[in-house]
């Protein structure tokens, strides 16, 4: 990614911590970042650059108290570049020589407010909170007035470090697609002691050890909260695994979980059922379980599944939980209201699936969920979901391109590409956004660069109506074209789509190559 | 050892094979800043502290070694 910086103060040593596919490739002359941001011959301009790291200091800003020409100067850049913009939270070096007049703290307060709603406003700037690293290691092991009176340097080494390794991690939040599922076992796991023999007495409360898995649970059920598949996977009697869940202390409880496998079965098969019952691959599950040996035989069987070590500590098991397993798989930059309704959605694809197989013919089936979807055509407001279609769609897409907000508001917005969504409804509920294409026109050719749907709404036929709705869309506009291409990209995961668009009416005319001529 | 850690850490600093000869301005990365950021990521990394001075002329790996071992 080609980064360029922006500071008050001498930031360029950052580039020696930031690793290669991170390159900086210019910044701002001391204090010149207003004027960077503002002359469109500006090196920041002009390297059609992908990242921003824009790092405030406090001390500096309160002499210039310019924020909100900042503020201005970043929308008028993103207006007219895309790319990821970083914005840091500003730190303020104490002592303060307002001593108990708290002006410098309000000051610093106030500032990182207005910063934080700004960060809110544009879904291209995310926050950079240098905060979180002066709270884990101290201000003394941040700040340095030695290399601040030789060149300008407030910061440490230490420092650079970790907002090095806080870039590297904002930046793979928003170009990776998080682990959908967290898979548990329960005893010792969510509660202390096993709840098959101590029963009620199982540690869960608000006290000791018990403390740690009630925290644990707290943390469980956020991310349950905002989106991840939280599901049992535990040698238990059925019985006995909901008496826990059930128990007076216990913050989690049966409804959080989408699916409960508590039976004496070998848990490598039970996760392979959990794959299949929710149509998911292997590979989006994380597999948290306190013994050793449950670890070692999914992750020997099942190399897709993560498996994380907790640390033998239990006091810290929840800060590993954090930073090893959420900071890790499950990071977020934002969130968008389907991640709230999707342990909802899941639940009723589950309860669809159980009818389905009392309902022996699948058209009768399918017709019996009274179908209704909606084909939008390059809609901005929906360029965050449709980014997050193709960064996590793995079965049912057809060239697996993944594309961040950003490249997607450039396809919305570009003459030359038409982007669709498919809204999905039936009888059980509203599945909202669940398919996406990108069309490119290029010398006469319409290309179908993206082709994909939610794996909530496989086997309904509604790939071929959306791909109709695509094609009437097409022809119906003044767009010179007189062929659609399409490309399939095989890949181990979508093999279920391998004779799509031969079911859908194109010839073969490459290898994996198809076309369908305007009629 | 001492000698070991200044090379490894001034080459991970440097992205270049780094010896006792090499010098400030013999590398890219080896500029005026490359050279302040070296001394950040000796005083971190070994918990020591150097003078404003020895930031600014000790310029010589070799130098920088013999400076290292005084301080530990």
């Amino acid at each position: 990614m080609k980064t360029y910086t922006l500071s008050n103060t001498n930031i360029d040593s950052i580039k020696y911590y930031l690793p290669k596919k991170i390159k900086v490739v210019g910044s701002c002359a001391y204090g010149n970042y207003l004027i960077d941001l503002l002359d469109e011959n500006s090196g920041l301009y002009k390297n059609d650059i992908d990242l921003v790291i824009m790092l405030i200091d406090g001390d500096e800003l309160k002499i210039t108290n310019d924020l909100q020409e900042i503020f201005s100067a970043v929308d008028n850049f993103l207006i007219k570049r895309k790319c990821t913009f970083l914005f840091s939270t500003v730190l303020l070096k104490s002592p303060y020589i307002d001593t108990f007049l708290n002006i410098s703290s309000e000051f610093e307060f106030n500032t990182n407010n207005k910063i934080i709603n700004f960060c809110k406003e544009n879904n291209q700037i995310f926050l950079l909170d240098v905060h979180k690293i002066i709270s884990k290691f101290g201000l003394k092991k941040c700040l340095d007035n030695k290399f601040w009176y030789i060149g300008m340097i407030k910061y440490t080494a230490l420092f650079f470090k970790e907002i090095a390794e806080e870039i590297v991690n904002i930046v793979y939040a928003i170009n990776t697609a998080e682990k959908k599922a967290l898979i548990l076992d329960l005893d010792n796991t969510i509660w202390g002691g096993v709840i098959g023999e101590d029963g009620n007495n199982i540690k869960i409360s608000n006290e000791g050890i018990g403390k740690v898995y009630s925290e644990f649970q707290k943390n469980i059920k956020y991310l349950g909260e905002i989106g991840v598949l939280l599901i049992i996977n535990s040698k238990n009697n059925y019985e006995d695994a909901i008496s826990g869940l059930n128990h007076k202390n216990s913050i989690l409880s049966k409804d959080d979980f989408i699916l409960i496998k508590a039976n004496w079965n070998n848990k490598v098969e039970n996760m392979l059922e959990i794959a299949e019952e929710l149509n998911l691959g292997l590979d989006s599950f994380v597999f948290i379980d306190d013994s050793p040996f449950e670890r070692e035989m999914v992750k020997d069987a099942l190399l897709e599944v993560v498996v994380p070590e907790p640390p033998k500590d239990l006091y810290l098991y929840n800060e590993w939980f954090i930073s090893d397993v959420v900071g890790k798989y499950f990071a977020k930059t934002n969130l968008i209201s389907d991640d709230f309704n999707k342990v909802d959605q899941y639940k009723k694809s589950i309860k669809r699936r159980e009818l389905k197989s009392k309902i022996i013919n699948v058209d009768l089936f399918i017709k019996s969920l009274d179908i209704n979807i909606n084909v939008l055509i390059d809609e901005l407001s929906h360029a965050e979901r449709l980014s997050q279609l193709t960064q996590k769609t793995n079965q049912f897409n057809l060239t697996t391109y993944r594309y961040n907000v950003n490249k997607m508001i450039k396809f919305i917005t570009s003459d030359s590409y038409h982007v669709y969504s498919l809204e999905y409804k039936d009888r059980f509920r509203n599945e909202g956004i669940v398919g996406a294409a990108v069309i490119k026109i290029v010398k006469k050719k319409a290309i179908i660069d993206v082709f994909l749907l939610s794996c909530r709404v496989l086997s309904r036929k509604i790939e071929f109506s959306f791909l109709n709705e695509i094609y009437r869309h097409l022809v119906s506009t003044n767009i010179d074209f007189d062929v659609v291409v399409g490309t399939y990209c095989p890949t181990k995961k979508n093999s279920i789509v391998e004779n799509f668009y031969q079911e859908a009416g194109f010839l073969k005319t490459g290898r994996q190559v198809f076309t369908k001529e305007i009629e | 050892m001492i000698d070991n850690k200044v090379l490894n850490i001034a080459g991970k600093i440097f992205q270049h094979k780094v010896d006792k000869n090499s010098k400030i301005n013999d590398f890219d990365r080896w500029d005026s800043l490359g050279q302040l950021t070296l001394f950040m990521e000796l005083e971190s990394q070994l918990e020591i502290k150097f003078t404003h001075n020895e930031i600014i002329e000790t310029s010589v790996i070799s130098d920088i070694i013999d400076l290292v071992k005084d301080k530990i």
